[in-house]
């Protein structure tokens, strides 16, 4: 069931309005001031099996409509067993524009589960955003019944996506480009948390430490095919989805690597080679990761792969891929050449400061607007024993890594006190809360309070889209941008999903850099119309919808 | 005994009890024949079990005997009986750290520097176990205290330049390696060092001229051409990358990294199918030969693990590396002598000796005791295909696959 496009225009034109002023700093964690208190729990705190490691999640995501970001996250359960805890909840924070207020009581999404990653889409197209939240036991798919001014309300909707197996991140995409949502669900390994097996110790550099992943069976993923009209259907194995082995997945995006219109899927697995599925344009795809370079490290090395997500890093119009992996292998760098991804990590900087390091949430975003795309990744070690040895701990500071012309410095040091908070971090969800047209960063870290990271890195011009599918589906999944300015042009598509355990805001917000001005913006739609326009004003967000352009008035043409 | 009193000892020389026994073994120990000292030094050490002197000689002739087991007991008692003494930590530290137990070489060590801080020697092999222990900053900090008293020292340069490359101080790397270069132009292993730290710097052609260089002068070129075959694939000369690529997998063919390395360069230039087939093997065998380097890493970092030693022969195995199997069980057996009547252990020895039907046997004994141990089903499979017997192969190897899939990526 799927409502007219322009149902519920007028309040998303409220999302679109100026950015708010931006104070020069950094990022600075804000979390406390704003209100975002919630710790979360997996387990113990000396974590003796990896199935407490796993977690914590966050989304964002504008659940009551009314313009602006508010923020789910993730929580697990004090118990190593696994066993819920009636008093430990995953939250919903709404925010209320000059901070955020904890509206999880009665809400619907207050049930106790090992909650672990969050996905956001509008499945069911009827405006409003729904949550599909993954768990060690079944993962659930909240549909939004939030009215506009009223509480939060969310129902848990039996549509066919109650997997039961040990779920982390999932992706919304239209795999079959019908103009609705089908899911892929990374499902990580097979394990009983009550079984002392689950808890025996391998040596991990002298260490005594818990074991996996590998000496367990990976979960398996799934993909489930949106019937249009609420229920999904399994179809793993008929979309070709199912390679024929099991592994741990954690991470996985959608996206248009090959440019040939149709979304792809890129899976990181843990410690074993990574998926790389290309859509051959129905709704079916083919395992190509081995082939085209993406699958290994520079030299064929299995890396234990985390997060994940892809961006036009050197601005040639396709899209990098980038996947953040354990301590002792650097977070790898695909450079999308065509017909291949050449692993060029080295190359453009981006080993050296990640290989003493456990990489997780991670972003191609341009945080500080100069017109190309920065990368941020969130560290995190999974042994507590690590804090026993010299170097770096359990707890890792977070790195921004800033494009310089198409190598990456790594200047956590200079971009704000936030990054120097060090935390066992898992999910990273990006977004611009505040309005200001930079994106912000929620951190969600393991056993703790999240990090909320306010961005004023930058002041200068952006322009940015919300953009709303008609024939495509609602949530402009797969749209590509394509943004004319200063004489070069930008490339981007709209994502929500990537980085790890999380959802983002799937705007996009464009950095000009020097240039003060757009010179054209061009839609491709997943259906494949193509829109442009001219002459936009740039320091707000534009609303344009497929078929209708840019409305509101905001675009002068 | 107290250090004071020891070297009271040392100073008034030994018991005269076991005097002329102490005095005969290093005779012994001078003219070449350590053999012949360990019966006066053993003799010694009954009649006066708590003589250091008498513990320390023993010890150092089993350790010239390669016995570095029986050598780290003796210095152990020689150090707990008189403890200070140098020349005694000195020993043991040589001991150890030939035996593979790093942490106690490196403890032992530590305590020489102590008493000796500018004995560049002390700080170099402190340096070395520390960094062999997994203790890469305290060693690393150990050899640049030697670099800095004696940069001349022999070795020393190539292992503080390898260790800065694996600290990823690229920076210092190249200034050492460049510097000890300059010393011994002709040194291939700091040529090879050279060219890796200028190509991790981005130096490129600095790079492909030093690794020139190295090929020319290694006395092992195999990792010098994986490493120039990368820089040239940076450099766009993907013939020249190729070449070199290809003859670093005819001398060692399990190299997982030149494998997928040969699939990219052919990929990079168009020759889709031979890529498809390089990235096949890979795929093919890149789990095992994932496990094989992490128990090989392993085994490097505490060689006394008899159970990582045991896993890498279990891979060769899998790999049909007959040899390196029965290498890596050796070693196994010396870190754990218990393993040495393990049949299936036996078994890999008879057949890397050529003794297929013996080692069938071993095999067979061993299913017997442990009909679901993986590793007998592979062992039977590998004796039946050398002596021909291709059908009941086919079962071990379907047999081992069943008892592995759970476990399978």
């Amino acid at each position: 069931m799927r409502r007219p496009a322009s149902a519920g225009i007028a309040f998303l034109l409220a999302a679109c309005g100026s950015g708010k002023g931006r104070a020069p700093g950094g990022l600075e964690d804000v979390a406390a001031a704003s209100g975002v208190l919630a710790g979360n729990r997996y387990g113990s705190a000396e974590k003796r099996s990896i199935f407490e490691t796993v977690g914590a999640g966050a989304a964002w995501l504008d659940f009551d409509g009314d313009g602006d970001l508010d923020l789910f996250l993730t929580n697990g359960s004090p118990r190593p067993d696994g066993a819920p805890d009636p008093a430990t909840l995953p939250a919903l924070f709404r925010n209320d524009g000059g901070g955020f207020r904890d509206v999880t009581a009665g809400s619907g999404l207050d049930v106790p589960r090992w909650w672990v990653g969050a996905a956001v889409g509008d499945f069911d197209g009827d405006g409003d955003p729904d949550l599909f939240v993954t768990a060690f036991g079944p993962d659930a798919l909240f549909r939004n019944r939030t009215e506009r001014g009223g509480p939060p309300r969310f129902e848990a909707s039996a549509c066919g996506v109650e997997d039961s197996r040990w779920g982390a991140s999932a992706s919304f995409l239209d795999a079959d480009l019908d103009g609705d949502l089908d899911l892929y669900v990374a499902n990580y390994l097979r394990i009983d948390p009550t079984d002392p097996a689950a808890r025996r110790t391998c040596d991990w550099k002298g260490i005594p430490a818990f074991c996996g992943p590998r000496g367990f069976e990976g979960a398996g993923d799934a993909f489930f095919r949106n019937e249009g009209d609420g229920r999904f259907a399994p179809a793993t194995r008929e979309a070709g989805l199912d390679p024929g082995l099991a592994l741990f997945a954690l991470g996985t995006v959608a996206g248009d690597f090959d440019g040939d219109g149709d979304p792809d899927l890129y899976v990181a697995n843990d410690r074993c080679r990574n998926f790389h599925f290309r859509n051959s344009g129905d709704g079916t795809f083919v395992e190509v990761g081995y082939l085209d370079g993406t699958a290994y490290g520079p030299l064929g090395e299995e890396h234990g792969s985390m997060g994940v997500d892809f961006g036009d890093a050197d601005g040639d119009g396709d899209f990098e891929l980038f996947v953040t992996n354990f301590e002792d292998e650097n977070n790898d760098f695909y450079r999308n050449d065509g017909a291949f991804f050449l692993e060029v990590s080295a190359e453009v900087g981006l080993d050296r400061p990640s290989r003493p390091l456990v990489g997780w949430g991670t972003r191609f975003c341009d945080l500080d607007l100069d017109g190309d795309e920065d990368l941020f990744v969130a560290y995190g070690h999974v042994y507590p024993q690590a804090d026993r040895r010299q170097g770096p701990g359990y707890r890792q500071r977070a790195h921004l890594y800033r494009n310089e012309g198409g190598r990456f410095l790594e200047a956590s040091d200079s971009a704000g006190a936030g990054l120097s908070i060090a935390r066992s971090s898992r999910g990273v969800a990006f977004g611009d809360y505040d309005g200001d047209g930079d994106e912000d960063i929620l951190v969600a870290n393991l056993d703790d309070s999240p990090t909320l990271l306010r961005n004023s890195l930058a002041s200068g011009p952006w322009i940015g889209f919300r953009l709303l599918g008609v024939r495509s589906n609602r949530d402009a999944y797969g749209v590509r941008v394509a943004l004319d300015a200063g004489g070069r042009r930008q490339v981007k598509e709209s994502h929500a999903d990537g980085s790890i355990f999380s959802s983002s805001d799937a705007r996009l917000v464009f950095g000009l850099g020097s240039a003060d001005r757009v010179d054209a913006a061009t839609v491709r739609w997943p259906s494949g119309r193509e829109e442009r326009a001219g002459d936009l004003e740039v320091g707000r967000y534009h609303l344009w919808i497929e078929g209708a352009g840019v409305v509101g008035g905001s675009a002068r043409r | 005994m107290t250090a004071a009193a020891l070297l009271a000892l040392l100073q008034a020389g030994p018991d005269p009890a076991i005097a002329p026994l102490l005095q005969a073994g290093r005779a012994a120990l001078e003219a070449g024949r350590p053999a012949e000292a360990l019966a006066p030094f053993g003799e010694a050490v009954r009649r006066r079990p708590n003589a250091p002197d008498a513990h320390f000689y023993l010890g150092g002739a089993l350790h010239r005997l390669g016995r570095h087991a029986e050598a780290v007991a003796e210095l152990a008692r020689a150090d707990e009986l008189g403890p200070g003494n140098e020349p005694v930590e000195w020993a043991l530290g040589l001991a150890a750290a030939a035996r593979g137990d790093y942490a106690l070489a490196a403890g032992a060590f530590s305590k020489v520097v102590a008493k000796s801080p500018g004995r560049a020697e002390a700080l170099f092999n402190l340096g070395v176990v520390q960094r062999r222990r997994g203790a890469s900053a305290e060693g690393t900090a150990a050899l640049l205290r030697a670099w800095a008293i004696d940069p001349a020292f022999p070795g020393l340069a190539a292992v503080l330049a390898e260790g800065l490359l694996d600290d990823g101080e690229l920076e210092r790397a190249e200034e050492v390696a460049a510097r000890g270069v300059a010393r011994a132009p002709g040194d291939g292993t700091l040529l090879f060092l050279l060219g890796r730290a200028k190509a991790g710097r981005g130096d490129v052609a600095g790079a492909i001229e030093a690794l020139d260089r190295a090929v020319a002068a290694a006395k092992d070129p195999f990792p010098v051409l994986e490493e120039r075959s990368l820089a040239r694939a940076r450099a766009g000369d993907l013939a020249g990358a190729e070449a070199d690529c290809r003859a670093a997998l005819v001398r060692e063919a399990t190299s997982a990294g030149m494998l997928y390395h040969l699939g990219v360069l052919l990929q990079r230039q168009g020759r889709r199918e031979e890529a498809r087939a390089a990235f096949e093997r890979h795929r093919a065998e890149a789990p095992l030969l994932a496990d094989l380097k992490t128990n090989l890493d392993r085994a490097a970092r505490n060689p006394l693990d008899g159970q990582a030693h045991s896993n890498v022969a279990f891979l060769y195995l899998q790999l049909d590396r007959i040899e390196r199997a029965a290498e890596a069980i050796r070693r196994a057996i010396e870190a754990q002598p218990a393993l040495g009547q393990d049949r299936t252990v036996r078994g890999i020895l008879l057949l890397a000796a050529g003794k297929a039907a013996e080692g069938r046997e071993e095999f067979e004994a061993a299913r017997a005791e442990r009909p679901d141990f993986p590793g007998v089903h592979l062992g039977l499979q590998r004796c039946c295909e050398r002596l021909g017997r291709a059908e009941e192969a086919a079962g071990h190897r379907a047999r081992f696959e069943a008892l592995t899939a759970s476990k399978r990526r």
